[in-house]
C-alpha cells in the first residue's frame, strides 16, 4: 500500500493486530484484554503476558485518558513528518484500561500547553480508505 | 580440578573518531582489530573467538576472511543495540573462561556519520520479527521514528517524577563530559561548552537540545580479550560483567513500568561477581546517548540514591576531580558515538594508566555501561590486577 494523499507513514496490519485497525476504520478503539485474568494488553500479543492464557478479547475501551509523557520534535528526521514540525507525540495512559500506555500524535495543542497529566480525547483520522488512525487532542 | 581461566583484556585498538572517515565499515573494524592484536602480542592467525557485537559494521565473516581466521573455534553475534559491544565482552569472558576459545576479538566499527545509517535520521531498520510491525504501526505512525523521541519521553516522564524545574542538569552533564572530550584530544569536541551554551541551544527532542543528543561519528574500537591461568600485576581483568532486560524489551511506549530498563539488573550482576559495590569505584564510563541516561544510569547502578543523580551532577561530582569522574574521554555526547566500544578501550587506558590529559590518577576499578535497543543493558566492572 502506497502512504497516498495523508502524506506521512503508514501502518502495515497484520493478522495479529488487524483488529485493532478495523476497529479503528470504524472509529473505535480496540484493545486486547485477557479473559482469564482480565488483563488490557498492548502491544497486541499472542498470549497474556500476565497469566499466559492465550484467551484474549479485542474489547472496545473509550479512546481517552491522560499525557503521561511527551515530546515534541523540532528537528528533522528525514521521514514524512518533517513538514509537521514541530509536532508533539505523547504517550497516553487510557482511562478505562489504565495499565495501558500508548503513543499517539497530539493534535490541536500548543506545544506549550503541553503536560503531563492533561486530559486528551481521542481523534480518529481518516488517513485512507483503509487506514484510519487514532491521534489525541486536549480535552475541552 | 584445574580452575577456570580468568579474563582478562590484553589488547585495545582504536581508529580516530571522524565525521567522514573515508574508509568502508570493514577497513576501520580491521584497522582498530589489528591494532588491539598487537596491542596484545599476538598475530591474526591466533584469534580463535570472534564476537560481533551489533547488526551493523562488519561481520565474523568478513573479519575471518579479511585476517586470514581458518580455524575459528567460536563465534556469536549480539542483538542489543548499543548494549552490544559491552555485552559482547561478557561472551567473550565467557568463552575464555570456559575454554571454548583462547583469544576472542570484539571489534566494533561503522561510519556512523557519513555512512547510510544514522541514528537521527531514518532508517537505520535494524529489525528483525516483531519489533518491525512494533517500530511501524505503533511508533513511526505517531512520529516516533529515531531515537531521540524515545529517550526524550523517559526524560520528561522522570523529570515530572522528580520533581525537576529545568533541564539544568542535563546541560552540567554536557558541560563535565565536553571539558573531559577536550583533554582526551580524540574525538569530535574541539572546545568546551559553557551551561548558557547548552541551555540556548536549539531543541532537538523536547526536553532535548542539541548538546543533550550524543554526536554521530565515524570509527572503530576493538578489544581483545584472554584466558589466563594467573593474572599478572598490570593486567585489566573483567572482575564483573552482567547484562538486564527490560519488561516488555521491543514495546518501549507501552512498558509497564514506563521507566523499567534492564540496567539496575546488569549493574546487580556485575556487582555481586565482582564482590564489590558502587563505592569502590574509581571512574565510570556511562552509556550516555543522552545527557538524560547518565543522570539515569548513577541512580540506576546504585551511585546515587533515587532522584540525587541531579544534585550529584550539579555538584560536578562526575567530572575529573569529582568524586566519581564519569565519561573521561567524553563519551558518546562529546567524543563522538561508537556505540560504546570507546567506553571500554578508555577503561582499559584508565586502568593501565595512560589515558593521557584525562587519566584518574590512580584509578584501579572502573565500571562501563552499555545501553540501547530500547533498554537492554550491560555492566561491567573492569580492575587493575
Amino acid at each position: 500500500m502506497g502512504d497516498g494523499l495523508y502524506g506521512r507513514t503508514l501502518p502495515q496490519p497484520t493478522e495479529l493486530d488487524g483488529p485493532y485497525w478495523d476497529g479503528l476504520r470504524r472509529h473505535e478503539l480496540l484493545i486486547q484484554r485477557c479473559t482469564d485474568c482480565q488483563s488490557y494488553l498492548w502491544y497486541p500479543t499472542e498470549v497474556c503476558s500476565r497469566c499466559q492464557s492465550f484467551s484474549m478479547q479485542w474489547t472496545p475501551v473509550a479512546p481517552t485518558g491522560e499525557i503521561y509523557s511527551f515530546t515534541t520534535q523540532y528537528q528533522r528526521t528525514g521521514s514524512k513528518f518533517d513538514e509537521d514540525i514541530p509536532y508533539t507525540s505523547v504517550i497516553v495512559q487510557l482511562a478505562e484500561a489504565s495499565e495501558v500506555t500508548m503513543g499517539g500524535l497530539l493534535v490541536e495543542a500548543d506545544p506549550d500547553q503541553v503536560r503531563v497529566g492533561l486530559p486528551v480525547v481521542g481523534v480518529f483520522v481518516d488517513a485512507t480508505p483503509e487506514i484510519t488512525l487514532l491521534q489525541f487532542r486536549p480535552q475541552t | 580440578m584445574v580452575p577456570s581461566p580468568t579474563a582478562i583484556i590484553v589488547g585495545i585498538g582504536e581508529t580516530e573518531i571522524s565525521k567522514d572517515s573515508g574508509r568502508s565499515d570493514v577497513r576501520l573494524n580491521l584497522e582498530a582489530s589489528l591494532a588491539a592484536l598487537s596491542d596484545g602480542g599476538i598475530v591474526a592467525t591466533d584469534v580463535d573467538g570472534i564476537v560481533v557485537p551489533a547488526l551493523v559494521g562488519a561481520t565474523a565473516e568478513d573479519l575471518m576472511s579479511a585476517l586470514g581466521l581458518a580455524d575459528l573455534a567460536y563465534s556469536a553475534a549480539i542483538h542489543m543495540g548499543g548494549a552490544g559491544p559491552l555485552a559482547a565482552l561478557a561472551h567473550a569472558r565467557l568463552a575464555v573462561t570456559s575454554g571454548a576459545a583462547q583469544n576472542v576479538l570484539v571489534s566494533f566499527g561503522q561510519n556512523g556519520r557519513s555512512g547510510s545509517q544514522r541514528l537521527g535520521r531514518r532508517p537505520p531498520r535494524l529489525q528483525i520479527s516483531s519489533a518491525t510491525t512494533y517500530r511501524r504501526n505503533y511508533e513511526a505512525v505517531h512520529g516516533f521514528v529515531v531515537p531521540a523521541p524515545f529517550y526524550a519521553l523517559w526524560a520528561q516522564r522522570y523529570m515530572y517524577e522528580n520533581g525537576w524545574t529545568s533541564t539544568e542538569p542535563l546541560a552540567h552533564v554536557a558541560r563535565i563530559q565536553s571539558e573531559h572530550a577536550v583533554l582526551n584530544g580524540l574525538g569530535l569536541a574541539d572546545r568546551a561548552l559553557t551551561v548558557e551554551e547548552h541551555q540556548t541551544s536549539r531543541l532537538i527532542s523536547s526536553p532535548f537540545r542539541l548538546y543533550d543528543c550524543s554526536r554521530e561519528a565515524d570509527g572503530a574500537a576493538a578489544i581483545l580479550v584472554r584466558g589466563v591461568a594467573n593474572p599478572q600485576p598490570g593486567d585489566v581483568v573483567i572482575r564483573g560483567i552482567g547484562e538486564g532486560h527490560p519488561p516488555q524489551p521491543d514495546q518501549p511506549l507501552a512498558r509497564r513500568p514506563f521507566l523499567g530498563s534492564g540496567m539496575p539488573g546488569a549493574a546487580r550482576r556485575a556487582f555481586d561477581m565482582a564482590g564489590c559495590s558502587p563505592e569502590d569505584l574509581d571512574f565510570a564510563e556511562l552509556y550516555d546517548a543522552f545527557s538524560f541516561n547518565v543522570i539515569w544510569q548513577l541512580e540506576q547502578i546504585g551511585i546515587c540514591e533515587p532522584g540525587a543523580g541531579a544534585a550529584f551532577v550539579l555538584d560536578s561530582q562526575i567530572a575529573l576531580d569529582g568524586k566519581l569522574p564519569v565519561n573521561t574521554h567524553g563519551g558518546l555526547l562529546a567524543q563522538g558515538h561508537l556505540w560504546g566500544a570507546a567506553h571500554i578501550t578508555e577503561a582499559v587506558k584508565q586502568l593501565r594508566g595512560t589515558a593521557g590529559k584525562a587519566q584518574v590518577s590512580g584509578a584501579r576499578r572502573g565500571l562501563v555501561t552499555g545501553s540501547g535497543d530500547f533498554g537492554d543493558a550491560s555492566v561491567a566492572i573492569l580492575e587493575v590486577s
